[in-house]
């Protein structure tokens, strides 16, 4: 979540619908004016600065639609979350700062508590996770890959150590 | 965006990714990176011009409550002027943590693509960098900071010459290491020179 780190830039590029609390020049395709009331998707990085000044009110990008919530509160197992977006945990940390949602909140927590024991028995036992989870280590999005590659590398790393003596 | 904002800095984002998960360094962009530039003062010609006109050329000062339109659009052209300046950061600050890590891992592995990859002040970098670290590892004559911290397994090890180096010195005598032979030799000899890619161990 710095400056130069570039997962969080990834994340602040996403798309956001929002609308227009006053007319917008220059915001339009080719540089046309935007007026009041209309619908524009916008990178979060802009809409964040407008709505922080009260000049568009934002949505709930698909990511977090009703739709994701309900599949992640049934069984967050078996969501693909990278068809969602590359960096849902990034972009819902982000909203977050803007939106207070406490739902939200929960959901992405309670989705990263339940994925995480599915991501740590996948590294460890890669038959397994060849043969039955496929689709799922497919679905994962970059900050649970980053989290699939630790735990495998660090499982590794001790089988090692452990045969060599 | 629709309007065309931010989308140079976005193939330097992507080239960025892509150099996060590769060992050696991608060429330079320099077009991407004059794009960027070129956007952000054609941007803040843009913004000083909607700023003079609503401000009468510095007669008048300016009330965003007066104006919100052109409130908004200032603060988009600021905000994209922002995240580019972010991505040019991001993107130069990757490429400098890698070229030091280069340095302090002894030396010759990235070398041959290095001299194209790199743009005419990184190559500068590079040099000044490695003299500074030069001269930060020279009051230590017994303790090498930039070498392996895996203590060597074996006393002697077998190794085979992949290039021509000459004539080495070492504290029992010099030793000849002529292209493609095999040499069983003291570690600690040559352990720098494998780590340069000089030598293969076996």
């Amino acid at each position: 979540m710095s400056y130069y780190d570039i997962d969080s830039i990834i994340a602040e590029n996403q798309k956001i619908p929002c609308t227009c609390l006053v007319s917008i020049p220059g915001l339009g395709h080719e540089g046309r004016e935007v007026s009041q009331g209309s619908k524009v998707e916008l990178p979060f990085w802009l809409a964040e600065v407008f709505a922080v000044n009260s000049f568009v009110d934002i949505h709930m990008p698909p990511p977090f639609s009703s739709v994701v919530r309900n599949a992640l509160k049934a069984n967050p197992n078996t969501v693909a979350l990278r068809d969602t977006t590359t960096h849902f945990y990034h972009f819902a940390e982000q909203l977050l700062h803007v939106v207070s949602d406490t739902s939200l909140a929960e959901v992405v927590l309670d989705t990263l508590r339940q994925r995480s024991m599915e991501i740590a028995d996948a590294a460890v036992n890669p038959q397994g996770a060849i043969q039955q989870n496929n689709s799922f280590i497919e679905g994962l999005d970059d900050f649970e890959r980053l989290l699939f590659r630790l735990a495998y590398l660090s499982h590794r790393d001790i089988a090692r150590w452990q045969k060599q003596n | 965006m629709e309007n065309g904002l931010g989308n140079h800095s976005n193939k330097l984002i992507h080239d960025s990714k892509r150099t996060l998960y590769l060992d050696y360094l991608p060429p330079y962009q320099t077009d991407a990176v004059a794009d960027v530039v070129r956007e952000i003062r054609a941007v803040d010609r843009e913004a000083s011009a909607v700023l003079s006109h609503l401000t009468e050329n510095g007669t008048v000062t300016f009330q965003p409550e007066e104006h919100p339109s052109e409130a908004a659009s200032l603060l988009m052209l600021h905000a994209t002027n922002l995240h580019n300046k972010r991505c040019l950061m991001a993107y130069h600050n990757l490429r400098l943590g890698r070229i030091r890590q280069y340095c302090w891992d002894g030396g010759k592995k990235m070398e041959a693509s290095l001299k194209t990859a790199l743009s005419p002040t990184e190559r500068e970098y590079l040099s000044r960098y490695s003299e500074l670290l030069a001269a930060y590892k020279g009051p230590w004559t017994d303790v090498d900071l930039t070498g392996s911290t895996v203590p060597p397994k074996d006393l002697f090890i077998d190794v085979r010459v992949l290039e021509d180096v000459g004539e080495i010195e070492t504290e029992y005598g010099t030793i000849n290491l002529t292209k493609n032979s095999q040499l069983h030799v003291r570690t600690t000899d040559v352990e720098r020179l494998i780590r340069q890619g000089y030598l293969v161990k076996l």
